[in-house]
């Protein structure tokens, strides 16, 4: 029996544009896994983008519950949901959102700072981005690295305070397929060590390496798919299958 | 399209749009001012509206002796006379003793025969001439002393007389309470009721092209029973000095701070082309060529200037008005003329042409800027200058600070320019305030009067001196006469000559408790030894060392200037000689002054209780009654004009600091939305923000204080004419302190907002 890590209750999340409302997120009931790479695909507009954002403490729910590893949220304080952040979640976004004044390391090391030692966190830092291939990078500025490499740092830098989960929204999305390729064999290596890891995308291809689908339709978990643990040789059918749950739902 | 631009960035260009009107309007207030002064010296001081000669005498015969003397008949145009007492008696309104140098009374038939200038302005002003016991007098002397219509002055010595004031007047002869010298008109009976010295009160104006007639020109008889003589430039003076101080000071400091937004505006600018790097190239390779992308920001500015600007100088008009009526008060009034018409047109076409000839500047780099290489900026790459961090490893906000400080050395170097400035302009005007309002403390630098605790105007003699001398109170005392009148010239090998009225001699120049104070060099101590002020000495050419040919009355020879002095006195044509020079020279003089320092531990009040219990017939006095007008009037009227020049200053400095924050805010939104995303908290971002705003501030305070140190005393003693500025430390310290405190609030305040957004938000592009 896997243990929930986040949970969410009659979840909504409204936004308002001009004199409209515009609910994105209808009463949500929501329970992730721990071990498990959950990815919430959907239509555009769907309401995944805000559903990670809002499971992730990036953005506030209207209304709703929402615990992350037994803790509500929705009733912490700034300092509580900033330890949260800091200690127990990392995110990955599609536009990589690095420090373009810090270089390739101080991006990774900054965000572990106070977690151990200067000295034990810029060892890991650099260790992190040697096993990434960045050894050779840790002076650079993230705007002299391609996009791939920005994104091998993003990661780095998730993967500094050993966050019990990562959220990652289309982190793929700005790459080309190689280097996407590059940074979801990253992430399916994680997650087969046991790293629990939440993301969003529209690519069939990314979606193949989740052990659960959830489909969002509406701003309503309209399906949810299992997969059980990727293996390389069963891309194309796991390929299949999701593309067969996708069509059912018309997406 | 530059609309939607200016409307999506509205409040930015609204804050660039009210500094640009704050700045205009001082600097079209101030020229505005200056030009208007100026012109209205010029015309006023050069016309029949003002006496080129004042003379008061001792002799009732003196206009006589005058029309006599063909040498001087034949340069004068009209000569006015009017028979006067000089008023020795005390002078009191209710109860309280009003101290007056020179004081007289004259009597007036009809006002219309007056030849200069005279205004009625408060009471019966109606009336041709005083009634009987009634009193006309200068509005001026009526404000330095609270003195308002209906009033009962007293004079009493042996003999008491009671006078109403009935009217006070605005003269030629009185521009301003600095002049010292308040003539007050009576009856011809009232006047011979007063049982005081007679005298003459004669103006003088000269013919069309005359300047001046050389005191030789003049009967001895005549030029050695002056009371007082005042010429047309020293009339002049007494009005100038405060235009000359704040209209230039003033012009100054608007023209920095405009440049300084200017050089603000340049640095948004350059700023947001950066960060629209990217949008300039979609809308090149959409077609848009670069000459419309430049018109299209040009347009953005221009509009901003083309509202701001004109609001401005019209805003400048009413501060032009309050320094105009302040110094305008007891002439004729401040009017604007076509002079100012003309200064706002130009000032007009000028800042508009600085301000986009700086934004075209910035624009220029535009056509540099191919799609293709504009598009490659994005996610991925900057065009930002990349800086290594100067502390490595660095995680505590402080650090953060210093390395984004250094990291960001445009931006930095703008804020420490805007608050450098800021900070000096604000402790400029509040030393300027401060020497203004503690003039009374330093009346030996403005004076060449000896530093001392009080003096008393009397006849010095010997049942004075050894009073004075032995007295319980008394540290040290020395005697002196400050009118010395004689036909004096000093020039130098060229030939340049000058006249010096009133010249002042002191038993001693150079004791050490009663001393003087000199720009440079010393007091004479020798014969043929003299100190002369620092207008002469630029007048003439001379300085300490230089010898100089001395005239007075018939003797001739030449005096070692030992050291210069400030003086605004009558002028500032003064001499410092010694008794036995004096002696030398065949001058009648007689100490009429003792000049007091009291023991430590004995105040004013004690002492004066004491001479007034002991010897009553001696008033003690703070200071020299002749200065009273000149503190009261400078203090008049640098209090109201320097408060509102700091306010200004504090309020362009606000205004520059938001700008700032705005930009810093905007620029830095992401970069708050990631560290919160990475689980730093509102109060580490705030304290960072703080901890570089508290940085520059600093470093800023620090130029400032150098700045200070080194030209604002230039300045003002170029400006003024005395090295008289005085910046005490809890001054600096207290506008130091101050402007930290509030620029740490605005910057604090800033950083709110960001405590409610949530990262993705704080994130969003």
């Amino acid at each position: 029996m896997k243990n929930t890590i986040i949970k969410t209750e009659k979840l909504c999340k409204s936004f308002i544009i001009g004199k409209t409302s515009n609910t994105v997120l209808k009463n949500i009931d929501l329970e992730i896994y721990e071990g498990d790479f959950t990815i919430i695909m959907g239509s555009s507009g769907s309401g995944k983008s805000t559903l990670l954002y809002s499971i992730s403490t990036m953005d506030t729910p209207t209304s709703g519950d929402v615990s992350i590893l037994g803790q509500d949220i929705t009733h912490l304080n700034e300092y509580e949901i900033a330890a949260i952040r800091k200690k127990d979640i990392s995110f990955i976004f599609q536009s990589m959102n690095l420090l373009p004044d810090l270089t390739v390391f101080e991006n990774v090391a900054y965000s572990g700072y106070g977690l151990a030692s200067k000295e034990q966190i810029n060892q890991k830092a650099t260790d992190l981005l040697t096993s990434l291939d960045l050894g050779d990078s840790l002076l650079k500025y993230p705007s002299e690295l391609s996009g791939g490499g920005q994104q091998r740092v993003a990661i780095a830098r998730a993967l500094i305070s050993d966050a019990k989960i990562i959220f990652g929204d289309e982190p793929t999305g700005a790459l080309n397929s190689s280097m996407g390729r590059q940074v979801l064999d990253i992430l399916t290596d994680l997650n087969n060590k046991g790293q629990s890891i939440v993301m969003v995308t529209h690519d069939i291809k990314a979606a193949a390496r989740a052990t659960r689908l959830l489909y969002l339709s509406d701003g309503k978990i309209a399906g949810d798919l299992k997969l059980g643990t990727y293996i390389p040789d069963n891309r194309a059918e796991r390929e299949d299958a999701i593309f067969q749950f996708l069509k059912e739902h018309n997406w | 399209m530059w609309k939607k631009k200016l409307r999506q960035k509205k409040y930015q260009f609204l804050l660039i749009g009210i500094v640009l009107f704050v700045t205009t309007a001082i600097f079209a207030g101030c020229i505005s001012f200056t030009l208007e002064t100026t012109r209205f010296g010029q015309d006023f001081f050069k016309s029949e509206t003002c006496p080129d000669m004042i003379y008061l005498t001792r002799s009732a015969d003196s206009e006589q002796l005058l029309k006599q003397t063909s040498d001087v008949m034949n340069d004068v145009d009209t000569l006015f006379a009017q028979s006067a007492k000089y008023i020795t008696a005390g002078m009191y309104v209710d109860d309280k003793a009003i101290n007056v140098t020179f004081n007289s009374c004259m009597a007036l038939n009809n006002v219309e025969e007056i030849p200069y200038y005279f205004e009625r302005v408060k009471g019966a002003t109606k009336d041709l001439a005083p009634k009987n016991h009634e009193v006309w007098i200068s509005q001026a002397f009526a404000d330095d002393n609270n003195i308002e219509v209906g009033d009962t002055i007293f004079l009493r010595s042996s003999y008491e007389c009671m006078l109403t004031v009935t009217v006070l007047y605005n003269s030629a002869p009185v521009p301003s309470g600095m002049m010292g010298i308040f003539p007050m008109f009576v009856s011809q009976e009232t006047l011979n009721s007063i049982d005081e010295p007679d005298a003459t009160y004669i103006t003088l104006q000269f013919k069309d092209g005359i300047k001046s007639i050389p005191n030789e020109c003049y009967p001895e008889e005549f030029m050695s029973n002056l009371y007082y003589s005042i010429d047309v430039a020293g009339i002049n003076m007494t009005y100038s000095t405060a235009s000359m101080l704040f209209g230039g000071i003033g012009t100054i400091a608007s023209l920095i701070i405009f440049l300084v937004s200017v050089i603000l505006i340049r640095f948004i600018l350059r700023s947001s082309l950066l960060r629209e790097y990217r949008s300039i190239g979609i809308y090149k390779s959409l077609g848009y060529t670069s000459k419309k992308i430049i018109r299209f920001y040009l347009n953005c500015y221009a509009f901003v200037g083309v509202f701001a600007i004109p609001l401005g100088i019209l805003g400048g008009i009413p501060l032009a008005y309050l320094l105009g009526g302040i110094t305008n008060k007891y002439l004729t009034g401040y009017h604007i003329t076509s002079t100012s018409i003309l200064a706002a047109v130009l000032t007009f076409v000028i800042l508009m042409l600085i301000l986009l000839g700086n934004v075209y500047a910035i624009l220029r780099t535009i056509p540099k800027i191919t799609p293709i290489k504009a598009l490659s900026i994005g996610a991925t790459s900057s065009k930002e200058k990349l800086k290594r961090s100067l502390i490595p490893s660095a995680h505590s906000p402080f650090s953060m600070a210093i390395n984004m400080i250094w990291k960001k050395k445009s931006l930095s170097v703008m804020v420490v320019l805007v608050l450098s400035v800021s900070f000096y302009l604000i402790l400029l005007f509040g030393s300027i305030s401060h020497t203004c309002s503690t003039l009374e403390s330093h009346l030996d630098v403005w004076f060449g009067i000896p530093r001392t605790s009080c003096s008393i105007a009397a006849d010095v003699t010997d049942d004075v001196r050894s009073y004075l001398t032995d007295n319980p109170y008394v540290k040290k005392v020395i005697f002196g006469d400050l009118s010395i009148r004689a036909t004096t010239f000093v020039s130098n090998t060229t030939g340049n000559d000058l006249s010096a009225d009133p010249i002042f001699s002191y038993e001693s120049f150079e004791d050490p408790v009663v001393s003087f104070t000199y720009a440079k060099g010393r007091p004479p101590k020798n014969p043929l030894e003299i100190g002369i002020t620092s207008d002469m000495s630029k007048e003439i050419g001379g300085t300490v060392g230089d010898y100089v040919n001395l005239t007075i009355n018939d003797y001739t020879g030449d005096f070692l200037i030992t050291g210069i002095f400030s003086s605004l006195m009558q002028g500032g044509h003064n001499l410092h000689i010694l008794p036995v020079d004096l002696d030398r020279c065949h001058i009648t003089y007689h100490f009429d002054n003792s000049m007091i320092q009291l023991k430590e531990g004995v105040s004013f009040e004690e002492f004066q209780d004491y001479v007034q219990e002991t010897k009553p017939e001696l008033q003690v006095v703070s200071y020299m009654p002749g200065l009273k007008s000149a503190v009261i009037s400078v203090k008049n009227l640098s209090k109201p004009v320097t408060f509102t020049l700091v306010i200004v200053f504090i309020l362009f400095s606000i205004l520059n600091i938001i700008n700032l924050m705005m930009m810093n805010n905007l620029e830095n939104r992401k970069q708050y939305g990631i560290l919160k995303a990475l689980g730093f908290t509102n109060r580490y971002i705030c304290a960072q923000n703080m901890f570089r705003t508290l940085i520059l501030s600093t470093i800023a305070a620090i130029f400032a204080q150098v700045l200070d140190l080194l030209f604002s005393k230039i300045l003002f003693a170029n400006l003024v004419g005395i090295d008289a500025l005085i910046c005490p430390f809890t001054l600096r310290l207290g506008v130091t302190f101050s402007m930290m405190v509030l620029i740490l609030f605005i910057t604090y305040l800033f950083t709110l907002p960001v405590k409610k957004i949530s990262p993705k938000e704080l994130m969003e592009e």
